[in-house]
């Protein structure tokens, strides 16, 4: 196992937004939205975390750039020449470093822009507040940025009406890239984009990631996109990590019962590539009311009284040589007999 | 259904197009809508058919006219929106009924929608009243249409949800939009679609906005519907995948025009369109990881109001002559029913040497 | 088919011919303007609204009289050819004194609505953005505000600060600015989730930026119809005041000052010259406004079709 530099480390993070009732506003609950997540993101690589609404993956990335406050856990930034930084932070100089190396990207192109601003002016203040002084200079870097995302540099002075949904969302592209980031967290950057141009920006991604040696976080809901896209895969279920691992490894195995019925409901086009459907029975639990023990174990068919009490850990185990990651009793029970 | 692997047959049989009756015939239909003093053409003359128990798909990006279509055929057309040409027909019972001679807001048509013809739609629940429950809602529908008492109504409703695998339906009728999932809601809607046994229905996007196991869920019981009720339905949506699983038969569109039909093997397997192969070679499919190249379609979609007279694909389209800049190409027999609206349709090699 | 559908199709049909004959000359007007021209009572609306300001602020070409000289000898002269609308209680020309008095109500109006809207839209919009203590406060100071009647406050600030034209204007600036206030405020608290508000925060740009400068021009909409009613209710409340003697000093012309002497009931019976030209006015321009904000506010509206 080659040793790769970690520059993201998430540790029993929590998110829990409080349900407030009553005329006195008092807390009665709380959303469990992230729910124990544990994660190590390398430098340069693409980790996609999939999971269906509910899962609590834009949470956590929310999380990371400080748009949700976490209400228990850690997440460190590990930087080579700065140093570690824990977010969230107060630190005035650690908030300048964070909001400039991690970045984010948008899912809906209708309203991820400003209507009454052009496209300069959308990332104007953000280049001046990163300390590029003249206004020649900064309109130079938005120039660049444009041609770099495949859009003609005259687009400067446009309204995002004039563009179309593609357009858009490349620009929010070079908008998150106005900083120069190390990690882009791209939220269902594709998903509300037509499918021909879908590849479009696809494609543009992935060249964007290697011309400028980025790590990226690809959330999305749909597997095609993923297993295209990532390096590794995070499956989540009711803000948790219920598996985790390399992308044709974990598309071989899929451990986690859950893994398997998210594959098999895909519909496919490839008949060869046609599984045996799964159809879970109910829909996934309230996050507000999760069940007790394993989150999945009202759903699931390999379910052991284990599951109903207690939660299971994400625990390590090799792969191909590679780190792979399940939360499932019945699968730790298996892995362990085989080694036994 | 408790937990379990079940097993669906999922085998449509290449060459097993037995012809049914059919329930919905559009002819050459051009649909124009007028806004900001301009007047878009929106559908340019359509012309498709959907058989009794099987499936049609229409599948197309933003822009292409798929939802007019629908909203066509159940003159749900704003205001300053017509239909300028072309026939819509419904067969029913020996019956043909013209829907474009019907007047939008005329008694005939709202006789037809819900009893012969129902729609569901893509968000749930901005397409069920909030502050009626969803049984009060189902029975209006029911009464609207036959003439039966309240009580028995509320029977056939109750059988209806325990149908659509809406668990405990005799207490959840009384319950409201939000007290149900997005899924559940959905199979709420196909319930107060189903519930005067209408024999089309028309389905826009109906789970795209719905996550892939509830979609799963959701097609098993569409299946079910068509198996045991015999009802054609019209599917509208931009997914491939989707089309693969639900079409019997399948329509492509493209600003304004249909530019291949067929059985879904012959759309999909044997594409001849060259947009219907870019779509095909720009989708990430499962099962191939990285080792796919993803082939976008260059360009963008015209402007709208483009009055060029040749095929609206011309800029993004590898293979067009100058032909293609000054005609419309007419439709041609690809074979059987596959047919496709192009001058230099390609052949089936032609595509596996490029790729 | 109804009639609304036959005037319907006429129109698309012309519009179908020219869009197949390549007639565009129209060019691409912006539909709002477009929307707001075809409105009918609010280019009524708009007519006695640019007539009266006309004859407002160039009162010198419609009257040679100075409103504020006192003649007694032609003191309640019924309507002439000398004096268009009679002359009041100590001979000053009526016709004169609603001419130059116009221009201060209008003033006074027009500018409490901009002045109480600016204080408003400013407080709203960090009240809206920022939520916490701040809102709160607000909040509640808004409400203690809109509870008592708006006329009885005034009146007492009234008589704590003395009459003048600038201690009104402040008066109705700071009693009146909550409605904007609370409309400002609903307009940010769903502004302030869409995406791009999250973008510039993940981007690092400071807050009060954030919300003044990015977010804050999407929620004017409304406010600029609002001002042009608020126009009309601030004018309206000058003259209440006035009437009451509370308003401006009783020697300078506004509308509302006129309207005062009709408080004597045998003026009111016998001299109607002296108020029914006044109050007319008055009406005028308050319904024309109306019309015009009406106007605006349906033709801003995304909703409607066309």
């Amino acid at each position: 196992m080659h040793e790769r530099e970690v520059i993201l480390e998430i540790s029993g993070l929590k998110t829990y937004f409080p349900i407030k009732t009553g005329i006195f506003k008092r807390t009665s609950g709380y959303i469990k939205a992230v729910d124990g997540v544990d994660l190590k993101v390398y430098a340069g690589e693409t980790l996609g975390i999939v999971g269906e609404s509910g899962c609590g993956k834009t949470t956590l990335c929310k999380t990371i750039v400080m748009l949700n406050p976490a209400c228990e856990g850690k997440i460190v930034w590990h930087d080579a020449e700065y140093g570690s930084i824990q977010i969230p932070t107060t630190d005035k100089e650690q908030l300048r470093h964070i909001r400039k190396y991690i970045q984010y990207v948008f899912q809906d192109p209708q309203s991820s822009l400003n209507p009454t601003f052009t496209v300069f002016g959308a990332m104007d203040d953000a280049l001046k507040v990163n300390g590029v002084k003249s206004r020649k200079e900064r309109r130079q870097i938005v120039s660049d940025l444009l041609r770099s995302v495949n859009m003609r540099e005259d687009a400067l002075d446009l309204y995002p009406h004039e563009f179309s949904g593609g357009q858009r969302q490349r620009i929010g592209i070079a908008r998150a890239l106005c900083v120069n980031p190390k990690l882009l967290i791209c939220d269902e950057a594709v998903s509300a984009l037509d499918v021909s141009i879908q590849a479009q920006v696809l494609n543009l991604l992935c060249d964007l990631k290697n011309r400028l040696g980025l790590t990226f976080l690809f959330i999305t809901h749909s597997l095609s996109v993923v297993e295209y896209i990532s390096d590794r895969i995070a499956v989540m279920y009711l803000g948790r990590i219920v598996e985790l691992g390399d992308t044709d490894d974990l598309f071989k195995n899929m451990f986690h019962p859950y893994t398997q019925a998210l594959r098999s409901a895909v519909p496919v086009v490839d008949d060869s590539q046609r599984t045996t459907r799964i159809l879970l029975s109910g829909d996934v639990p309230n996050p507000a009311d999760p069940p007790s023990g394993c989150a999945f174990h009202e759903r699931c068919w390999r379910c052991m009284p284990k599951c109903k009490t207690e939660i299971p850990k994400l625990r390590s185990y090799m792969v191909n040589d590679k780190d792979y990651y399940v939360a499932c009793h019945e699968v730790h029970e298996k892995l362990k007999d085989k080694e036994n | 259904m408790a937990y379990g692997i079940q097993p669906i047959p999922r085998n449509k049989v290449e060459g097993e197009t037995v012809q049914q009756e059919i329930v919905l015939r559009i002819t050459d239909l051009h649909t124009n809508f007028y806004t900001n003093m301009r007047c878009n053409k929106v559908l340019k003359g359509i012309s498709l058919e959907v058989e009794r128990g099987k499936t049609l798909c229409i599948v197309g990006e933003s822009g292409c006219g798929k939802s007019v279509t629908a909203a066509s055929v159940m003159q749900l057309i704003p205001d300053l929106a017509r239909i300028e040409s072309g026939e819509i027909v419904l067969y029913d019972n020996g019956q043909d009924i013209h829907i474009e001679t019907l007047d939008k807001y005329g008694k005939s048509m709202s006789d037809l929608r819900g009893s012969k013809m129902a729609m569901i739609f893509q968000d749930p629940m901005s397409a069920l009243n909030p502050v009626y429950s969803i049984g009060f809602q189902i029975i209006e529908m029911i009464r609207q249409h036959t003439k039966i008492s309240k009580s028995r109504a509320k029977e056939k409703a109750i059988s209806l949800l325990r149908e659509m695998g809406i668990s405990s339906p005799e207490t959840r009728i009384n319950d409201f939009p939000h007290q149900f999932s997005g899924g559940m809601r959905q199979r709420a809607m196909i319930a107060m679609a189903m519930s005067c046994e209408p024999k089309l229905l028309i389905a826009d996007e109906p789970t795209t906005a719905l996550d892939v196991t509830v979609q799963a869920q959701i097609f098993s019981l569409m299946e079910k519907l068509k198996r045991e009720h015999g009802t054609a339905v019209m599917m509208i949506t931009h997914d491939m995948g989707v089309v693969a699983e639900m079409a019997d038969d399948v329509v492509v569109m493209y600003m304004g025009y249909i530019v291949e039909r067929g059985t879904v093997h012959q759309v999909l397997k044997n594409s001849t369109h060259p947009y219907t192969v870019g779509l095909m070679q720009s989708i990430p499919m499962i099962g191939k990881g990285k080792k796919q190249k993803l082939q976008p379609i260059r360009g963008c979609t015209a402007d709208p109001y483009d009055t060029n007279p040749g095929c609206p694909f011309v800029t993004r389209c590898d293979f067009s002559t100058q032909l293609c800049h000054d005609h419309m190409p007419e439709e041609v027999t690809v074979s059987g029913n596959h047919k496709v609206r192009c001058h230099n349709p390609i052949q089936k090699g032609a595509v596996d040497a490029r790729t | 088919m109804n009639p609304l559908q036959r005037k319907l199709n006429k129109k698309m049909d012309i519009l179908i011919q020219r869009e197949n004959s390549g007639q565009l000359n129209r060019k691409n007007m912006n539909r709002a303007i477009r929307r707001a021209l075809q409105n009918k009572l609010a280019l009524v609306g708009l007519g006695i609204f640019l007539t009266i300001i006309i004859l407002c602020f160039f009162a010198p070409l419609f009257t040679q009289y100075d409103p504020l000289k006192i003649n007694i000898r032609v003191a309640l002269q019924s309507p002439s050819t000398a004096h268009v609308f009679g002359t009041d209680t100590i001979g000053r020309d009526i016709f004169s004194r609603i001419l130059y008095g116009g221009r201060l109500s209008i003033l006074i109006g027009f500018g409490s609505a901009v002045g109480a809207s600016f204080l408003g839209v400013v407080i709203g919009a960090w009240a809206g953005y920022r939520g916490g203590w701040f809102d709160f406060l607000m909040l509640r100071t808004s409400e203690l505000f809109l509870f008592f009647p708006q006329i009885i406050l005034c009146l007492l600030l009234v008589t704590m600060v003395g009459q003048s034209v600038g201690n009104l204007l402040g008066i109705f600036i700071f009693t009146g600015w909550c409605g904007i206030f609370r409309m400002t405020r609903a307009r940010m608290l769903s502004l302030r989730e869409e995406e791009y508000v999250q973008a510039l925060k993940v981007l690092g740009v400071p807050e009060p930026i954030i919300c003044y400068k990015h977010i804050l021009p999407n929620a004017l909409g409304p406010v600029f119809v609002n001002i042009t009613l608020s126009t009309a209710i601030f004018i309206l409340q000058e003259a209440a005041l006035s009437f009451m003697g509370l308003g401006v000093p009783l020697e300078i012309a506004t509308w509302g000052n006129i309207l005062n002497v009709a408080n004597n009931l045998n003026i009111l019976k016998v001299n109607w010259w002296i108020w029914l030209p006044v109050g007319t006015m008055i009406s005028l321009f308050v319904l024309s406004i109306n019309f015009i904000g009406d106007g605006l506010r349906d033709s801003t509206d995304p909703s409607q079709q066309g």
